[in-house]
Order: C-alpha cells, then sequence, then structure tokens
C-alpha cells in the first residue's frame, strides 16, 4: 500500500531533512577543510569546497598521530578486553551464584556507573601515583577497567539472567563447577554479550579525554590528546587536526557500522521476560 | 512412614521450609530398587522440592535422605548416584548432542574411547544415534526430552529423577512417552522417581504412586490402591471423577441421601464422607443390592463410554451401553458394596 503524501508528512520530512544537514554541518566542514591547502583555509571560504584538493594532510596528521594512535589502539585492546571479560565474570556471579549480600554489593557496584570522571580525577591521579603507575598507559588502562566494571558487569548479568537456572544445576549435577561451567557454557552462549559490552568500552575508551591528559606523560598520551594538541599551538594549520579528527573518528564509525545491529540487541537483553 | 528396610532410598522425617512457609512437613517414604515411583499432586504441594531434595540441589531444614543405608543428606548433589531429568530439559544449546551427552563423563574425566562408547550406546538406546551432531535447537520437544533422559542415564545412577517430564509434549506424544518410558524403565531396572501432576501420567507409569498434598503425603501405594480406594477426598477427587456422599453411621451400613447404604467395611467414625467411582455403578432395569431408583438428566458422549448424570445424588455413572438409555429414563443403579469406599477427612 502507498502511504498517502500529506502536508504533514511534507512538514515532517522537511523538519528531518534541516535537522540531518545541521547534525551533518559540522562534519561537512571538517572534510573539506581537510581538504584544502592551509593557504586555501579562511573564514569567509571555509564553506567551500577546494579547488585543489590536499589529500596530503590525512598523511601528515597520520605522521604527526601515529604515536598517539598506537598508544590509543594499545589502551582500547587492554582495557576492553579486560573490564569486558571481568565484567563478564562479575556478572555470571552476580546473576548465577549469587551469595548472601550480592544484590547490595551488586547496587553498590552500580553506583560506579553515575559519578562523573571529573569527580574522582584527584583520588585516582593519587591512588595512581602510590601504586606507582601515574604517567604511563598502564596506569590509564588499570583507570578504565576499573571504571568500566559496572556497566560491563551490568550488562552482562542481565545478559546472564536470560540463562535458566536449570542449566546451571544441570551441569552441576554432572560434575562441573564454577569455572568449567563458565568456559564450557556460560562463555560460549555470551558472544552477543561480549559484542555490546566491548562495542560500548571501545567507544567510551577511544573518545575519552579528560585523563588521557590527566594521568599520561607526552610519550603515552592518547589520540584524543594528541588530537588536542594538533590544534593547540599558535598557528595552526586547520587541515591537519581536521583531517586527525576523521582519522580518530574512523575506528568507532567502522565498528558501529559493522557491529551495530548487534548494539540495541545486546543491550535490551534481559530487560524483556520471555 | 511408608518405607520399609527393602528400600533403596529412604526419605526419613523430611520438612523443607522457606522463610514462614513449610513446603513439606515430615514426609517419611521408602523407594524400592528398579520400581517406578511418581510423586504425585498440584501444583505448590512440594513434590518437585522432595525431588530437589532427593537430587541435592536442596537441603532439607529437617530429615535425612538415605541411598542404599548411607545418608546422603549432606552429600554434594554431583557426588550422588541420582541424575535429574529437568523439566525443561536443560540442554546445553551450544553443544552438540553428543557432547551434550557427554557432558558429564568429561566433567568426571573419563577416557575419550570410553566416553565416545558409552554416549554412542545411551544414544543408541534412545534411538537418537543419528541425531548426534544436532544441535538442541534442530530437535523437536520428544527428541529433546530423550536427549535430556540420555544425558542422564549415560551417568548410569542408581536413581533417575524426573521432573514433570512430559509437560512440554502434545497430548498425542505424552501418550507414546508415557509408554516408553514405562518400557525404558522395565528394560534398564534402573529406580524412576517422577514428579507430575499428571494423574493419568502417574497411573499409565508407576509401580507405586505417592499423593501429596500442601507439603504431606496423603495416600502411597500401587495405581489401583490410590485409585480403587483413595483415602480420603482429596485423593478421590484428585485422581479422576468420584461421587461422594455424606454418610450417618447406622446399623449395617450408612445412611445417605440416596438411601442406606451396605459397606464391605464399616466406618470408624459416626459422620462422614463415602465415595465411589463412576464406573463402578452398573445401570439396570431391576432393583439390586444397594439399589437406587434414578432419573437420567444428562448424558455425555466420551468417545470409548458415556457418563449419565441421575437424581438423587447428582450422581455421575460412567457406562458403555448408552443405546439403553435416554434422558428421563428411570433406571436403578447398583452401588457393590466393595467399591464403596470409606474415607477419612481431609488433612
Amino acid at each position: 500500500m502507498r502511504r498517502r503524501i500529506t502536508p504533514a508528512t511534507i512538514g515532517l520530512y522537511l523538519l528531518l531533512v534541516l535537522l540531518a544537514v545541521a547534525y551533518l554541518m559540522p562534519a561537512y566542514l571538517t572534510f573539506v577543510t581537510a581538504l584544502k591547502f592551509p593557504a586555501d583555509i579562511s573564514l569567509p571560504q571555509s564553506w567551500e569546497f577546494p579547488k585543489d584538493v590536499n589529500y596530503s594532510s590525512f598523511s601528515e596528521a597520520f605522521a604527526l598521530l601515529k604515536g598517539n594512535i598506537a598508544n590509543s589502539v594499545i589502551l582500547v585492546v587492554a582495557a576492553t578486553l579486560l573490564s569486558t571479560v571481568l565484567g563478564s565474570l562479575n556478572g555470571y556471579v552476580f546473576s548465577k551464584w549469587k551469595f548472601p549480600g550480592s544484590e547490595i554489593i551488586f547496587t553498590l557496584f552500580l553506583f560506579g556507573m553515575f559519578i562523573p570522571y571529573q569527580v574522582i580525577l584527584i583520588p585516582l591521579f593519587q591512588t595512581l601515583r602510590a601504586m606507582n603507575l601515574y604517567g604511563g598507559l598502564p596506569g590509564l588502562i588499570l583507570a578504565h577497567v576499573v571504571y568500566g566494571l559496572p556497566i560491563t558487569s551490568l550488562i552482562f548479568r542481565n545478559f546472564y539472567a536470560q540463562i535458566p537456572d536449570s542449566l546451571m544445576e544441570s551441569a552441576t549435577l554432572d560434575g562441573a563447577r564454577f569455572f568449567s561451567i563458565y568456559t564450557r557454557i556460560i562463555f560460549p552462549l555470551s558472544i552477543p554479550g561480549f559484542v555490546v559490552t566491548s562495542l560500548w568500552q571501545f567507544t567510551q575508551i577511544w573518545n575519552e579525554f579528560l585523563w588521557g591528559i590527566c594521568l599520561t606523560r607526552h610519550a603515552d598520551n592518547p589520540i584524543t590528546v594528541g588530537l588536542a594538541q594538533l590544534a593547540g599551538g599558535q598557528a595552526v594549520s586547520w587541515n591537519l587536526p581536521m583531517a586527525g579528527s576523521i582519522l580518530a573518528a574512523l575506528p568507532v564509525l567502522l565498528i558501529y557500522i559493522v557491529l551495530g545491529r548487534y548494539f540495541i540487541r545486546g543491550l535490551l537483553a534481559g530487560s524483556v521476560k520471555e | 512412614m511408608n518405607s520399609t528396610q527393602n528400600d533403596n532410598l529412604i526419605i526419613n522425617n523430611v520438612t523443607k521450609t522457606f522463610g514462614d512457609f513449610i513446603a513439606l512437613k515430615d514426609i517419611g517414604l521408602g523407594v524400592r530398587q528398579g520400581e517406578f515411583f511418581t510423586l504425585l499432586g498440584p501444583s505448590g504441594c512440594g513434590k518437585t522440592t522432595l525431588l530437589r531434595i532427593i537430587a541435592g540441589l536442596e537441603l532439607p531444614s529437617s530429615g535425612t535422605v538415605t541411598l542404599r543405608g548411607q545418608d546422603i543428606t549432606m552429600q554434594p548433589a554431583a557426588k550422588r548416584q541420582v541424575n535429574t531429568v529437568f523439566q525443561s530439559y536443560a540442554l546445553f544449546p551450544n553443544l552438540t548432542i553428543f557432547e551434550n551427552v557427554a557432558f558429564g563423563l568429561r566433567s568426571r574425566k573419563f577416557a575419550e574411547d570410553v566416553i565416545r562408547k558409552k554416549v554412542n550406546a545411551t544414544l543408541e538406546m534412545l534411538e537418537m544415534g543419528e541425531m548426534q551432531q544436532r544441535i538442541p535447537d534442530q530437535l523437536s520437544g520428544g527428541q529433546k526430552q530423550r536427549v535430556a533422559i540420555a544425558r542422564a542415564l549415560v551417568n548410569e545412577p542408581d536413581i533417575l529423577l524426573l521432573d514433570e517430564p512430559m509437560s512440554a509434549l502434545d497430548a498425542k506424544l505424552r501418550v507414546q512417552v508415557q509408554e516408553e518410558l514405562r518400557k525404558l524403565q522395565r528394560k534398564l531396572g534402573t529406580t524412576f522417581i517422577m514428579v507430575t501432576h499428571d494423574q493419568s501420567e502417574a497411573l499409565v507409569c508407576s509401580d507405586r504412586i505417592a499423593v501429596m498434598n500442601h507439603g504431606e503425603v496423603i495416600q502411597c501405594g500401587t495405581p489401583e490402591d490410590v485409585y480403587d480406594y483413595p483415602r480420603n477426598p482429596f485423593v478421590a477427587r484428585f485422581l479422576g471423577a468420584a461421587n461422594l456422599f455424606k454418610a450417618k453411621r447406622v446399623n449395617g451400613g450408612v445412611e445417605t441421601e440416596i438411601g442406606t447404604l451396605q459397606l464391605n467395611k464399616q466406618p470408624d467414625w459416626q459422620e462422614g464422607l463415602i465415595a465411589i467411582r463412576p464406573e463402578w455403578i452398573k445401570v439396570g432395569k431391576k432393583p439390586a443390592i444397594n439399589g437406587v431408583h434414578a432419573t437420567v438428566q444428562d448424558i455425555v458422549y466420551r468417545g470409548t463410554d458415556f457418563d449419565l448424570t441421575v437424581t438423587p445424588g447428582h450422581l455421575r455413572v460412567r457406562t458403555n451401553s448408552f443405546k439403553n438409555f435416554a434422558v428421563g429414563d428411570q433406571v436403578w443403579l447398583e452401588l457393590p458394596p466393595p467399591e464403596l469406599v470409606v474415607l477419612e477427612e481431609d488433612r
């Protein structure tokens, strides 16, 4: 059946197009500026597409940000891996191996999700310094692992709540124990959970700036900090930070395009009873 | 106490409470080696709790469970020679049928060739040999159930526990599976303990039935015993249809609303209830012993037989000679004294 086109539909679509244009404007500006030569970049011409396209902005930006990208990759892979695996084990305990007081502990655990990064910055700095982890990637990895645990534990706990307890009992009767049930049954069933939490953690950690700048020294700065430094000098060649921004956004964009459909499905897991 | 020294499994004074709720009250039961024993009762009567205590998935609040003379009350579930087929079958969705059945053997670190041999033999026995490489989602309900049974039997338990094993099957398959279970149990000689709320399932499969209500065993006996001689109104009503009447003890029998009836066994109460199954009431044209003159009020066709409702007493009578009767007919009912059961009060 064809939908009838009414003035209301036209109005709605007009509004949607306007909003889309408004949202895409910064992206467009970033893109065209990245393709310009520094001499062509000026405020009056900022919206114009370049006459001579400068592709070298990307290679130059990459050369400048190489170290930061490498740091971010190490940071993201290590912190995502650790926080999802630990979150999965937490979720397993909180849903399938409940103990007296486990609900209270879980609730306290969740408080972590609602504390802004800024609030714990100074205690975190002091703690890392006391642990001799301040300034390097391991410290930042630890901070992100710990801060990621509440959300990963919550997602996995809800995910595992869908797995019937009789499966656990059946495995227990067959002589399997805590870790063998986890590795043989629970872990293989939780791949969608891992996709969701990994995606979440990857994005959060990749895009995080404040801890990156406060907790690492120059050589260990992640991409967000490198990008800020690229734009922070006296005479900025604006094509470079713009190209850098695109490079920095690519991994997250790609991951969402490839795995995005698992995301909503996984987030909803456990929220609706079958 | 329904146990003797010959019993393989003895439940001794088991009580289980959850907070203020008493799930099981002082249960005493004995299950013999190689018998098909059924715990029958309505939902919430405690039958599954009792099964879980036998399995080792719950601890009793008091009382003991002994298996072959050994107290297993505190023994971990995995160490007991008891295995369970869960209501939901609890098959591992990520593993093949072969691996599902092999799970327990792998946990107990059997050698690979032993595992292969045992799993194959068990799956063959249950006619599931060709399904080995499938995953549970690719099986029908009946096939899943067989895999669940195979997974329990491969561990060669002394006792197989079945928790409502047929509740997920459709009516036709259920009848078939009842017979298969019975055959399998006879072939293996393993003790089966089944929990069900379905009286026909219990009657078809079991050597003995324990009828439970409100956390107590009300009556324990062979299917014939509990069906023909229900102990109290609950059992009479729960197992099939029954006519119950109020009765007052008089010389030579009891006085009821349908007249004075002779009984084979005198009641030990002055006023109480007696029962008779609809199929034991004979319908004829002439007066007989315990004869009641009645009028046919309604006739219901049931496929194999007919249910007549008659007055007085709103009695239900099951007969296969429908053709002789029509609504409004005057008939003589015969309530044979051996079939009239004196009931105790409900507990």
